[in-house]
């Protein structure tokens, strides 16, 4: 104890919070900032969602300093129907976890504290104490604290401390704080009188929280939090010139990491088969880590380094690669474990022969080119497809020797109750057949010449056909509907739920807007992060 | 006080962790009910993918039945089980989502899946199911006392997002309760309470109460601000936290015990120890009455493990369940004993839990005269039939069910069978699940 609290005094120099011992400790009255606007018709309802998972173990860490993936990795998985993780699945089941788990945070904190300490919370004088209350419930609920709260707060502090010590009452008081739903939702608060279909502007914290969490995949630090709550962004001139500042900061790299993850489909290399030693699978967690790694390192560059658009991302030449990426691609050797990026590769070109990509979407022994057909036409194309057919029993066929092509058009192409979808699907993946599933090029399968023809059905102003990845890939970067279908998945993925029909309308303004800034990806961030729905909403 | 007898052989079988099993068997020894006054159980027990048909459903009449491969494991037990043919998911292609989807969701709710909210979502994708299933139904009939209304355990159930294919047990519309895959934590929560010195425990008690009275002042601040739908979803997460609160009280039921080791829940080899270790502390938890409903939801529709630790021959190296069920039917028969072992692998760890149950006595029988358990699968098998499901049920019922048979059903529909259970168990419905699917229960059943 002794010891830790030396620990713990040596931290009052280092803190730059410091000033908020002497200052005025923002305790707030009231509700609001919250207000029923007229004008305004182009958005959406939003319900109230948790913290996602990653969201949760972020937030975790801009509160008390330090990360607990391992909690956070115990807590219900969020829900992901609208293609994004999305907190809208709350459960007894999830309040119960959301308790398990702030009490397991507390007990860490209180064994090892430091971080969370802003100056000698050991001394009997009041002014550290209310401090550090103030400031880790602010930095939680992105807003001052309430005086009820505070109170409550505080007096749970001093009756622990009293019985258990400083570092239990410090434990006490950070598990306090994560298990309430101010922490732990993320919410429209109504202003008096606002009923069915109003249009109610988003208070200053509800927006920068909004924006926090999309950009940069965490909560507003205490500057924002300040800044919202002195009445900056209360009018929307403000909003834009925030959301330049947001994109210059580095946490933006991570927002937007978050957003491409999902949308082309790669978290799943993350989670499958992470079976350690028991290497009966081709598809090892260490590769699922590089494979995310190596995309990662892709879409970055195009998207911070180059200032590229929709159109680079699928017709870029490089790969990033490590020494194992390069034996389970067949390229050239490289040394080391470190990515490092490889130009002119040959045999590859764009997102869609990206290793990730390609492995992502490909079962554990084959290519499949209906799921990477189906990937697609959900994320590039954004076509739906028609209702599925409920039981087709095709018999036993002998399929000794087939391509794997040869399979799916004998299997899905020539029965009628398959290939009302599977037309949809297929030929869009036969044109990443020269990739196996783990992603390497290949001229033949079975000892027969890869045929990679395919054509695209329904993709509007990408329709037609084409011979192999190149041709696909260029038909998808020159395409209108391509650009919007992406920016489509961008609105999803900011705001949590579907676009509705006005708010469509938005997304395409937006999109003529990132045109006029030269349609590169971060314009077309900046545009859609601009919407109204980022800043209002529709009571439901 | 009547004392009771244990097998200890059968309640361990398989744990292996020799530590924590003696104080908890000397705590049932002395806590015995008057004869009769056992709770009634239920719990459910899914496996994916189906089976092999051929190899599992029972040949010959309905009550000298033969049972094939995969089924045969269940011998001891088959004058105390019901076997099915002809018993149809009764809400097969209502509402949206594939077989996979529509098998998993509908097996336990009859209810059909919320719509996909992405609309460029493949089109077997579904949102979650907008029923209630009938473990949660049962559950808040008798299980309102006990500490726990229901046990939800998962053995290897993928980590992926929630969605219709890896959520079995619902409460309500759209709400899914996740299982638990870490039986070291379903130990804890069970139990957890009650380890360490009084002290120690008053002390984290009275810790807890303060984190719920805190939240609750804040679940009313935040409830004051948000609209009413959102209210209604925010009520969900206070359910949660106010049933932890009224088990603070419930202290010392069962006797202290020592926390079991962990299990690597990454590697599958440790299936089957990890399976065991769930059923020892549910069977546990339900013979200190902490609990009276539980679910063992194996892996998920779709799953994807290899079973390569059974030894099984394979079609390709790292294939998984699910394509093997795909692939063999449709173009590798020579494979199909491949299929045999894993599903009978599941039946073995059926039988594992009626071994347990059935080796805790209360009064002149075992505890698996006062339980029911129900084992569904979302399909027929690989090929995605919705019809003549490989289901069955175990245990008496309370003694309303005439067991010991092969029932050869004219087509009948799952929430038939499922609004008989909930009769069983005293719950007066008309109706089990979607009201447009065939009334009525199953009256093959009733004794």
């Amino acid at each position: 104890m002794e010891a830790r609290l030396g620990a713990i005094m040596a931290l009052l120099t280092l803190s730059g919070c410091m000033g908020l011992v002497d200052g005025p400790i923002p305790v707030r009255s009231g509700s609001g900032g919250s207000r029923i606007t007229s004008g305004i018709t182009d958005v959406g309802t939003s319900s109230i969602v948790h913290l996602t998972r990653m969201q949760y173990a972020n937030a975790v860490e801009a509160v008390v300093g330090a990360r607990f993936d391992a909690i956070v990795e115990q807590l219900p998985a969020d829900e992901a129907t609208v293609g994004y993780e999305i907190g809208s699945n709350i459960s007894p089941t999830l309040g119960e976890a959301y308790l398990t788990a702030a009490e397991s945070i507390g007990g860490a904190i209180e064994q090892a504290p430091e971080g969370v300490f802003l100056c000698d919370l050991t001394a009997p004088e009041s002014s550290c104490v209310d401090a550090f209350i103030a400031d880790i419930g602010r930095r939680a609920f992105r807003r001052s604290l309430e005086e009820g709260e505070f109170t409550s707060l505080r007096a749970t502090f001093d009756a622990t401390r009293g019985t258990e010590g400083v570092q239990a009452a410090v434990g006490i008081v950070v598990q306090m704080i994560l298990a309430s739903p101010s922490f732990l939702y993320v919410y429209d608060s109504l202003p008096d009188g606002a009923g069915s279909g109003d249009v109610v502007r988003r208070s200053g914290t509800e927006i920068i929280t909004r924006l926090s969490l999309s950009l940069w995949n965490t909560l507003p630090d205490v500057d924002l939090i300040a800044r919202a709550e002195s009445g900056e962004f209360d009018e929307d001139a403000p909003v834009d010139g925030l959301i330049d500042e947001m994109l210059d900061d580095a946490r933006a790299e991570g927002g937007f990491r978050r957003f491409y993850e999902q949308w082309l489909g790669i978290t799943s290399l993350l989670h499958e088969s992470r079976d350690g030693d028991y290497a009966v699978y081709p598809r090892p967690y260490e590769l699922g880590q590089d494979l995310v790694s190596s995309l990662d390192a892709y879409v970055d560059d195009i998207m911070w380094s180059s200032g590229g658009g929709v159109r680079e991302l699928f017709l870029s030449d490089f790969v990033y690669v490590n020494d194992n990426l390069a034996v389970t691609l067949a390229l050239p050797p490289v040394e080391g474990t470190e990515l490092a990026r490889m130009d002119s590769v040959p045999n590859r070109l764009g997102l869609l022969t990206q290793p990730a990509f390609l492995v992502a979407h490909a079962v554990q022994t084959r290519s499949d080119p209906v799921r990477r057909g189906k990937a697609i036409r959900e994320r590039f194309l954004c076509g739906t497809l028609p209702p599925p057919t409920v039981a087709v029993n095709l018999g036993t066929r002998d399929m000794t020797g087939l391509t794997t092509r040869q399979i799916l058009q004998q299997e899905h192409l020539t029965e009628d109750a398959c290939a009302g979808c599977h037309r949809l699907m297929d030929p869009l993946g036969f044109g990443l057949e020269n990739f196996d599933q783990l992603g390497a090029f290949r001229a033949d399968e079975q000892d027969i010449p890869i045929d990679a023809t395919g054509n695209i059905l329904d993709g509007g102003d990408a329709e037609g056909d084409f011979d192999g990845y190149k041709e696909l890939a260029g038909k998808l970067a020159d395409s209108a509907n391509v650009e919007f279908c992406v920016a489509r998945h961008y609105f999803r993925y900011e705001a949590g739920r579907l676009q509705t029909a006005q708010e469509e309308e938005a997304i395409l303004n937006a999109l003529e807007s990132s045109t006029a800034q030269g349609s590169s990806l971060r314009a077309m961030v900046r545009e859609l992060s601009r919407v109204n729905s980022m800043r209002y909403h529709r009571v439901e | 006080m009547s004392k009771r007898r244990i097998s200890r052989r059968a309640l361990l079988g398989g744990v292996g962790a020799g530590a924590l099993a003696w104080p908890f068997l000397r705590a049932l020894e002395s806590k015995g009910h008057a004869a009769n006054e056992f709770p009634q159980r239920f719990i459910a027990f899914f496996n994916p993918n189906g089976t092999v048909p051929q190899s599992w459903f029972p040949g010959g009449g309905e009550t000298d039945f033969t049972l094939p491969a995969i089924s045969a494991p269940l011998e001891p037990y088959r004058n105390r089980m019901n076997f099915f043919r002809g018993l149809n998911l009764g809400t097969a292609g209502v509402g949206p989502g594939g077989t996979h989807e529509q098998g998993m969701g509908h097996a336990l709710t009859a209810a059909q899946l919320l719509p996909p909210t992405n609309p460029d979502a493949g089109a077997a994708d579904a949102g979650l199911c907008t029923g209630k299933s009938i473990d949660q139904v049962i559950a808040d009939h008798i299980g309102n006392e006990s500490a726990f209304r229901s046990l939800e355990c998962g053995i290897f159930v993928p980590p992926g997002y929630e969605r219709p294919t890896n959520r079995l047990i619902y409460r309500g519309n759209g709400v899914a309760l996740a299982p638990e895959n870490d039986p070291v934590r379903v130990f804890e929560r069970v139990f957890g309470d009650q380890t360490g010195d009084p002290e120690a425990v008053a002390r984290r008690t009275a810790r807890k109460q303060s984190v719920i009275d805190f939240a609750k002042a804040d679940f009313d601040r935040v409830q004051k601000r948000i609209g009413k739908s959102d209210q209604q979803r925010l009520e969900q997460h206070k359910e949660g936290v106010l049933a932890v609160e009224k088990r603070l009280g419930l202290v010392g039921k069962c006797s202290e015990q020592a926390a079991p080791a962990g299990f690597n829940l990454n590697d599958e080899r440790n299936m089957e120890a990890v399976s065991d270790a769930h059923m020892y502390f549910v069977v546990a938890a339900m013979a200190c009455d902490m609990t009276r409903v539980a679910s063992f939801q194996y892996t998920q529709a779709f799953a994807s493990q290899t079973f390569a630790w059974l030894g099984l021959p394979l079609l390709t190296a790292g294939m998984g369940h699910h394509l093997l069920s795909h692939d063999v039917l449709n173009w590798y028969p020579d494979y199909v004993n491949s299929l045999v072992m894993i599903h009978t692998w599941y039946t073995r760890q059926f039988v594992k839990l009626l071994t347990k149950l059935e080796g805790i006595s209360e009064g002149d029988g075992t505890m698996l005269d006062n339980t029911t358990v129900l084992w569904v699968s979302e399909i027929q098998r690989g090929t995605h039939e919705l019809t003549n499901l490989p289901w069955s049920l175990a245990g008496n019922v309370g003694g309303k069910f005439k067991m010991g048979r092969n029932l050869v059903l004219p087509d009948r529909g799952h929430q038939q069978l499922l609004l008989s259970l909930v009769h069983a168990f005293g719950i007066d419905m008309e109706h089990f699940g979607d009201p447009a699917a065939a009334p009525g229960s199953l009256s093959e059943l009733e004794a």
